[in-house]
Formats: structure tokens, C-alpha cells, sequence
């Protein structure tokens, strides 16, 4: 008799607390009072609806499940998010409040990580999870630690992109053909011939060729270029200007820079084929979307193009490497409950099901082993959009045949980047100049020996 | 012994059963008073005075951000309008040569960027835009509808920094953005498409048959997605006029639907799921896909095309039905975003703050179920205690029966009462041992006088016994004479040796013996 009354007491005391408390706890989240995760990403313009969707969906699955919900609050451009992640880190006036979820590459992360701003992500994952990933993209996401802060959810590597619409009508008068993009020589070469013949479009003007080809990254350009030829533009922690590779690579893109044959432009390369500046750019499988289909001229005349994406060239006699790029996700350090809600929508959205959904209508590479493989060999032949299909066919083609580079990161990268692509430009925009001035008495050669005169020697200095 | 339970039972049963009936009347008490007070129906009341406070709060929030951007709008559009026309005529122009001069738009335009992005950073908006009623190649078959300007839009409003990063140029010449280091938009083009775009013909038709001031002149638009862009906008628009009134253009600020989500994001503690609408409608229907909203989840569905919301009024809550079926319960204030006597002064716009039907009934379910399954808690603590407390009380009275059963007087029980009965009892009992020890110390006594006595009967001589025996039997002193055929005096002579040998003083006393003999069953 005392023993069922005290099992009363104790299940009525249990009846009680439970509904004072709320009912069900799954590492603190409760369906009927769901945590609210604020995300920020750079999934915008036609990448948008997609992430709109995955989030909708992700919210009435799994968050209403479990009690989150994810609240988008920002969608800007990834260096528009650099600076507001750094505007947080520094505790600047006006900074922003730090979103739980956030996408960020590896030279953000790594100055959040330095202020203990992240959450280690290996805490949400258990080894057999983390196993179904590219170690690879692990391994960029642990900045050289051995915590995983950046988790990969949508990577990329680079390759060309080519207005195929004017570049076959370039290559028809010129002979100019997709192999000589194969290699930086060829791409210069080509360049130069594009040159000419955009210059002989106009007979009357003389010297108003149109520049071919624009670099994403400049900084980029050189750290794979030296890789490819086999050496390390950034060794302990500074930039090394004293090897002959770094010499060939800077003296690709100074020449043609100066020549007038590659822009000289501190931006994306989609603003320019955009306007239809050039036809030709090497940046970010992620960029694809960039790419207008419908190149806008100065005279407001608009033409329907097409996009060809090329494996990413390689230096004569160099191996085949290309830089791995991409962000991952970045959670912030906070409490137990917002992490493991983080993690559970890290998890749902690099399934290989919504990871290859999101890869399709992207073009970001997958993530997981599963969906890198046959799955995505099928995926890719539905794909919609015929871009996207050419550049994942591309990037299968490279993950075959490349090594990929990872970057060095540490404190003050940063600078390092700017500092070298600011010198990089002015100095190939003052020598254009002088070498447009030139061009008035000289010939191109002569021009450009003259207005190129010791620029690598004090560039090297 | 069995009856002994049955009657202990009993009592504690009774015990039991008046607590209970105690405490179930309390309980009861209590719930009716809290059904009186109206406790059940005050979760929904306290939401509804949550929602009907933040939805105060927005109106006020939104007049104001809305009003100040109306006001910018009309600064903007004069200050612009005196600039352009005065550039021009350093050119020798006037606006209305704009048209004939497509090759002067692009300096035009791009002399204004500075002033544009200014006023955008003033106006704390998320874009601003201005558009001339020119464009750069009027041979094009799209020229009608093709508008030179400028677009500039401001990615994070919401962030104090001067950093170019954030901006971002949607429509203009790119050499514009070269010039300033801005990048295009990824959704970039040179021109306007005004095919379908209310915020420019709206205020220069207004602008071009009404004779009102710029501030009576400008337009809100409802939301729209721009030709070739993702995201929803406002945008606020007034009319470019020059000195002579002639209309030639529009400008103004945008409100996208970022800006209005993070300027006006639902309290989280009202409700997870509380949206906040500022769309075009009437008293009957809210007109969803051209609203903005804010929500700290995504509203897709109110976005899908002519999607629009009926509104049934009622109390504390109105009812927003999707056409779907989809129920919203919240309320809903009308807003002006124009002052008295402007052309647009009979447009209605609503803000609306609603959340999904079931999450109000779930609220309240849920914390009126918690209420009862309390009550239920505290009425089965309340009779468990009932139980114990009817045991333990009468426990004393139970050890105390035992006690006294059991004679044991010299334990106590600690309750003064069942304590001051058994002291009793112990007392009583004792004042009838002693009774008793006095009684059996008489009796001893009186046993030893009459054995003496029935002793010394043995001593009577015959006569002498004949004479006593007769006294036993009841006979008096001269019915004895008479019975023996002696004298008295030979009587008095037995009766004088009778009394000697029984040691009595007297015939009363040989009596009383006598008596007391024949009582006690003695054979004398």
C-alpha cells in the first residue's frame, strides 16, 4: 500500500513537472518552442530561390520536427559577408549581430576561430558522419587545427569560363581553338589574337582591340601557377617573388595586362562579360550563375550567349592543379542547444539527396563521398541548366585529372592578398599607360619593351 | 478482533472521507473562481493584447521608416530635378532635350552617383534609383520602354559602414560602377524596363495631369520583383519636374524585403510563427503577393501569385483565410502612407500581424490542459495526504485502545487528550485495587470472628445448644422457655453461658453473627 502511494506521489509530482517544463527535450529543443537560428549566406540572385526552397523545406520537416526554425537575415556577397564577420570579430562600432549560421571561406573563418567566435562542428558529428565527407574539404574546413570550423557545404574550384556565342565567331575568322585555353600560354596567345582581330573591327580606330581573358583572383592565379610549376608562392608566412615560376606566372598576366590583351580590373570578371569587356575568365565554379545570358553592349543592344567552361589551364610543362575553393558553413560559438540545431541542419543539408539538389541548381561541388560518385554521374544528366551541367561535367573532369591546391592560411593573409593584387594592377596600369602613349610613336614590341622596363625588378623589390 | 478493524476503519474511513471532501471542495472552490476570473480564456487574451501592442508598435515603426522615405522621396526628386536641369543647361539643354541627346545620359547619370548614394545613405533605405525619360538608343524596338538611370542598391542597410563592398549597381551604366568601385548587381542591366512599372508612370501621370506639389506626387508601389531580379521591393517614387513643370523622370528609395524583415522582425516571445504583413488591401481582403513581410521563417505561399488573404473579423482575433483554406488568426490596423490631398491618397495599405490558426488554439489547449492536469495533480496529492493524514491521526487513538486493552497504563501516547483518558483509566483502577485490598483484609477478619465463633459453637453444652440452635432458628427468649419447658431464669443461665463461650457481649449480637453466618452459607 505505502509503495503505490508513493509511486502516486512521485508520477503525480513527475505529471506536474512535466507539464510545467514543457514536454519531450532532445538536446533542448521542443517542437512547441522552436530556437530560431539566424543564417546569413551568399546564395543570392539566381541561387536564391534555391536556398529560399531548402530552408522552406528544412523548416517544415525537420525544424517543425525537432523545434527550429532557420531565419535567413542577411544575403549579401561573400566579401560583403567577410566584412560584416570581421566588423563582428574586431567589435567594431555598428557591427552587426553575429548570425548563428554563416557562410564563410577560410580566411574569415580563420580570424573568427582566432577570437574563439566558432563552434567546433566535430561536436555535432560523430566519426562514422564525418567519414561520408571529402576529407579534403574536412581538412580546409579545420584551418589547421584540430577542430572543424568551417563545415564543407558547398565547395568549388575554379575553371574557365568562355563566351562560346562570340568566341566561335572569333574562332572561325581566327582559328583559334578550345585546346589553346588549355594552357596560361595558349590563353595568352589566343588573347592576343582576339585582340587584333577585335582591334581590325573597326579599321578606323586604331589600338581599340578588346581584352580577351580576366582573372577572378590575381593572388589565386599566382599560388596555383607557382604550385603547377612547382613551387610555393607563400612560404612562412610571406610572399616568395625570388622564383623563376613566380617570375613566369607574374610576367603572364603583366604582359598581356600591359598589351591590353587581359583586363586590368579590380572585380569579378561576370561584370565584364556582362558588358561584353571579355569573353574569357578563369574564377569559381560558383560563379556560374554570374554569367548573364545576355551580354549587355554600351549601346544598349543586348545578345543571347552561351557559356563554355573549360578545366582550368595549366603553365607549359607544369602538373594539373587548380585551386579548391568554396565556402562551408561556420556556426557561432553559443549554447549547447543552438549547436546541436546547427548541426542537425548541416547534416540535413549536405545529405547527398539535398546537397546534390542544391550542387544542380548551383553549380558548387558536392560534398559527400556518395554524392560525388555515381549518384552525381546520374544527377548531372537531368540537370536543367545546361551551364550547370557543363560545368559539373568539367569539375568531374578535374577531380579526375587534378590535384588540388589548398592554400596556406594564417593571421594577416589577408593584407598579403590585397596588398600583392593592388601592386599587381598599378603596376600594370601605370605600364599600360605609358604603353598606350607609346603605341602613338612605337610599335606594340617596342612599346612594350620600353614601357615594361625594369617594372618586374622593382615589382620584385 | 476482525470486528475491532471493521470498527477502526470505520472511523479513519470517516476521517478520510471529510478531509477529502474538504479538499475536493477547495480545489472545486478554486477552479470556479479561476473559471470566474477568467483564467482559461486569459492565455488568449494575454496574446491577443501582445499582438494588438506589437502590431502598435509596427504601425507606429512602419508610418515613421515609410514617412521618413515619402519625405527623402521629395527632397530627393527637387534636389535632383534642380541639379539635372542646371547640368543641362551648362550644356545648353533643358530636360526636354533629353530625348534628342541619348549620348549625354551616360555623364549625365553618372554625375549624380555621388548625390544618388547620399541620399540613399540618408534616407537609410535599401536603394535608391532615379530614371529619365530618355534612353541610350532610342533605334532599339525596346526604346518606349527603356528608361536611362541609375539604381544603386545598399545590400546591408542596416549596417553603419561606408565600405563599397555592400553596394552594389542593379541598373545603370557599369562604367558608372567602374568609376566608383562598385560591382554590377548579379541581376544587372543598363537600362529600366518600364513596360509594367507602376512606380514610374504612376507619379509622372499624376505628375502630368495634376497641378499638386511634389510632396502630394509621390507613389508607393506594392511590392514588386523587377524585371530580371529575385527579390521583392517597394520602392517609393516621385516625379522629376523642371522649372517649367515639365515632367521628365522619377526617383526615389527602395524598401526590399530584407530591409523590411530585419527593420521589422516579430517579437520571437508573442509567437514563433507571428507574421508581420504591410500589404495593399481593404477591410475584407489583404492582398498577400503584393506585400512585404516579415517573419522569422519563410512565408513562400503568401508570395505566390494574386495570393490574397479574406478577412472574417472577430474577437480577441479576426480570421485571415489563404485561398487554400489555410486559417491565420490576428489583427490588422490600416496605415496612411500619404498625406490629405494626394493623388494616391485613396490607396489603402494595411499592417497585419497573424500566425498560423493552430498555433492560437494549440496555445491555448496547451495551457489550459497544463491547468487541469495541475488541478488533477494537486487533487490526487491532496487525497493521498488525506489518506496519510486520517492514518497518522488517528494512529494515537489506535496505540492508545491498545494500551488500555492491554492494561499498560505506564506508556503514553503524546496526545494530551487520549494521555489525560488513560491517566484516568490507570487512576480509576487503582482506587479499585485499593477498594478491593480493604474488602479482602475486612473479609480475613471476619472470616477468623466467625470460625472463632463456629469454633466455640462446639463448646455449647446440649442445653446450652438446644437454647442456641432455637435463637438460630429465629425463636425468642420466651418462646424458647416454652419450646423447652424451662424457666427464664434457666434461659437467662444458658443465654449467660451461651455468651461467654461465643464471646458476645448480647443476644443482638449472637444474632448479627447468626446473620452473617446463615448469609455467608455457614451451617452453624
Amino acid at each position: 500500500m505505502k509503495k503505490s502511494l508513493v509511486f502516486i506521489l512521485v508520477f503525480t509530482l513527475f505529471l506536474s513537472m512535466q507539464m510545467l517544463t514543457g514536454c519531450g527535450d532532445d538536446n533542448g529543443l521542443n517542437p512547441k518552442d522552436p530556437v530560431t537560428l539566424t543564417l546569413w549566406h551568399n546564395y543570392g540572385g539566381q541561387m536564391k530561390e534555391t536556398m529560399d526552397s531548402m530552408i522552406d523545406e528544412f523548416n517544415e520537416t525537420v525544424g517543425s520536427e525537432k523545434g527550429i526554425i532557420i531565419s535567413v537575415t542577411s544575403i549579401s556577397s561573400s566579401d560583403a559577408l567577410h566584412e560584416k564577420l570581421v566588423m563582428i570579430a574586431n567589435d567594431d562600432p555598428g557591427a552587426p549581430k553575429m548570425p548563428d549560421i554563416a557562410t564563410s571561406n577560410p580566411k574569415t573563418a580563420v580570424i573568427l576561430a582566432d577570437k574563439g567566435l566558432l563552434a567546433n562542428l566535430k561536436d555535432q558529428f560523430s566519426e562514422e558522419e564525418l567519414s561520408a565527407y571529402i576529407p579534403r574539404f574536412l581538412e580546409e574546413g579545420m584551418l589547421g587545427t584540430e577542430n572543424l570550423y568551417i563545415f564543407p557545404t558547398a565547395k568549388s574550384t575554379e575553371v574557365i569560363f568562355l563566351n562560346k556565342t562570340v568566341f566561335q565567331r572569333f574562332a572561325t575568322d581566327t582559328g583559334a581553338s578550345y585546346e589553346d585555353l588549355s594552357t596560361f600560354e595558349g590563353l595568352a596567345d589566343t588573347a592576343a589574337l582576339y585582340y587584333d582581330w577585335t582591334d581590325a573591327q573597326t579599321p578606323d580606330i586604331k589600338n581599340d582591340g578588346k581584352a580577351f581573358y580576366h582573372s577572378d583572383s590575381l593572388f589565386n592565379l599566382t599560388q596555383v601557377g607557382c604550385r603547377q610549376l612547382g613551387v610555393d608562392f607563400v612560404k612562412d608566412n610571406k610572399l616568395d617573388y625570388s622564383t623563376e615560376a613566380f617570375h613566369k606566372v607574374w610576367s603572364f598576366f603583366y604582359d598581356s595586362a600591359v598589351r591590353g590583351h587581359f583586363a586590368i580590373f579590380d572585380g569579378y570578371a561576370s561584370d565584364l562579360t556582362k558588358t561584353g569587356e571579355i569573353i574569357c575568365s578563369t574564377g569559381s565554379t560558383a560563379g556560374v550563375l554570374f554569367f548573364d545570358p545576355v551580354v549587355t553592349y554600351p549601346n544598349n543592344t543586348t545578345e543571347n550567349v552561351e557559356l563554355m567552361i573549360l578545366p582550368y589551364p595549366i603553365f607549359e610543362g607544369g602538373e594539373k592543379i587548380a585551386m579548391q575553393r568554396g565556402s562551408g558553413m561556420i556556426v557561432s560559438k553559443s549554447d549547447e542547444t543552438k549547436a546541436y540545431a546547427s548541426g542537425l541542419f548541416l547534416k540535413w543539408f549536405t545529405s547527398p539527396e539535398n546537397n546534390l539538389r542544391f550542387v544542380a541548381s548551383t553549380g558548387y561541388l558536392p560534398v559527400t563521398n556518395d554524392a560525388f560518385g555515381e549518384i552525381m554521374t546520374d544527377e548531372i544528366e537531368t540537370i536543367q541548366d545546361k551551364n550547370i551541367q557543363t560545368l559539373l561535367q568539367a569539375s568531374m573532369e578535374m577531380q579526375a585529372d587534378y590535384d588540388f591546391y589548398i592554400p596556406p592560411l594564417f593571421d594577416g593573409l589577408d593584407v598579403l592578398q590585397d596588398d600583392y593584387t593592388r601592386q599587381l594592377m598599378t603596376t600594370a596600369a601605370d605600364s599600360r599607360k605609358i604603353y598606350q602613349q607609346l603605341l602613338n610613336t612605337d610599335d606594340y614590341d617596342s612599346a612594350f619593351e620600353k614601357a615594361s622596363e625594369n617594372a618586374y625588378e622593382n615589382f620584385a623589390d | 478482533m476482525k470486528e475491532k478493524k471493521t470498527r477502526n476503519d470505520t472511523l479513519r474511513l470517516k476521517l478520510f472521507l471529510l478531509l477529502a471532501i474538504l479538499v475536493v471542495s477547495i480545489i472545486s472552490c478554486v477552479l470556479v473562481i479561476l473559471i470566474i476570473t477568467g483564467t482559461f480564456t486569459a492565455g488568449i487574451r494575454e496574446t491577443a493584447s501582445d499582438v494588438s501592442q506589437e502590431l502598435d508598435h509596427f504601425s507606429e515603426d512602419i508610418t515613421t521608416q515609410y514617412g521618413q522615405i515619402s519625405a527623402h522621396t521629395v527632397e530627393f526628386s527637387k534636389d535632383l530635378s534642380k541639379d539635372l536641369e542646371t547640368e543641362l543647361a551648362l550644356q545648353g539643354l533643358e530636360p526636354a532635350d533629353l530625348k534628342n541627346h541619348p549620348e549625354i545620359l551616360e555623364s549625365l547619370i553618372g554625375k549624380e552617383y555621388d548625390k544618388s548614394l547620399f541620399a540613399l545613405q540618408k534616407a537609410n533605405s535599401s536603394g535608391v534609383f532615379f530614371l529619365l525619360d530618355a534612353t541610350v538608343n532610342p533605334a532599339l524596338d525596346s526604346a518606349s520602354n527603356s528608361k536611362s538611370g541609375l539604381y544603386i542598391k545598399n545590400m546591408e542597410p542596416n549596417i553603419l559602414s561606408s565600405s563599397s563592398e555592400f553596394l552594389l549597381i542593379l541598373r545603370g551604366s557599369s562604367s558608372i560602377g567602374r568609376q566608383n568601385n562598385v560591382t554590377l548587381h548579379p541581376q544587372w542591366r543598363m537600362e529600366f524596363d518600364v513596360t509594367d512599372a507602376p512606380y514610374y508612370h504612376a507619379p509622372v501621370d499624376a505628375a502630368r495631369s495634376l497641378d499638386l506639389p511634389i510632396s502630394r506626387l509621390f507613389y508607393w508601389s506594392e511590392a514588386i520583383t523587377l524585371p530580371g531580379t529575385t527579390e521583392q521591393v517597394m520602392l517609393c517614387s516621385a516625379p522629376l519636374v523642371d522649372s517649367k513643370g515639365n515632367v521628365f523622370g522619377v526617383c526615389g528609395f527602395e524598401v526590399s524585403a530584407m530591409l523590411f524583415k530585419l527593420t521589422h522582425m516579430p517579437n520571437e516571445s508573442v509567437s514563433q510563427r507571428l507574421i508581420c504583413i504591410m500589404a495593399p488591401g481593404s477591410d475584407k481582403t489583404l492582398h498577400t503577393s503584393q506585400a512585404l513581410v516579415s517573419a522569422g521563417y519563410s512565408v513562400r505561399s503568401f508570395k505566390d501569385q494574386n495570393q490574397i488573404l479574406s478577412i472574417r473579423e472577430d474577437h480577441p482575433f479576426n480570421a485571415y483565410r489563404q485561398q487554400d483554406g489555410t486559417l491565420f488568426s490576428g489583427i490588422h490596423h490600416s496605415i496612411s502612407l500619404y498625406p490629405e490631398g494626394s493623388a494616391f491618397e485613396n490607396e489603402k495599405w494595411m499592417v497585419a500581424l497573424i500566425m498560423p490558426d493552430e498555433d492560437i488554439s494549440a496555445s491555448v489547449i496547451s495551457l489550459n490542459i497544463k491547468l487541469l492536469l495541475l488541478f488533477f495533480g494537486l487533487l490526487i496529492i491532496g487525497i493521498t495526504l488525506c489518506y496519510y493524514i486520517s492514518k497518522k491521526f488517528l494512529m494515537p487513538v489506535s496505540k492508545g485502545i491498545q494500551m488500555i486493552k492491554s492494561n499498560d497504563y505506564a506508556s503514553r501516547t503524546n496526545i494530551a487528550e487520549i494521555d489525560d483518558l488513560i491517566e484516568f483509566l490507570s487512576s480509576a483502577q487503582s482506587n479499585r485495587q485499593a477498594e478491593s485490598a480493604i474488602n479482602g483484609k475486612q473479609k480475613i477478619l471476619h472470616d477468623n470472628v466467625f470460625d472463632e465463633f463456629v469454633k466455640n459453637t462446639k463448646l455449647l453444652s446440649p442445653a446450652e445448644r438446644a437454647v442456641f440452635n432455637l435463637y438460630v432458628e429465629g425463636y425468642t427468649a420466651t418462646e424458647i422457655t416454652k419450646i423447652l419447658c424451662l424457666s427464664i431464669n434457666t434461659i437467662k443461665t444458658h443465654n449467660k453461658r451461651i455468651y461467654m463461650k461465643l464471646n458476645v457481649a448480647s443476644r443482638e449480637e449472637l444474632l448479627v453473627y447468626v446473620t452473617m453466618l446463615k448469609d455467608a452459607g455457614e451451617e452453624l
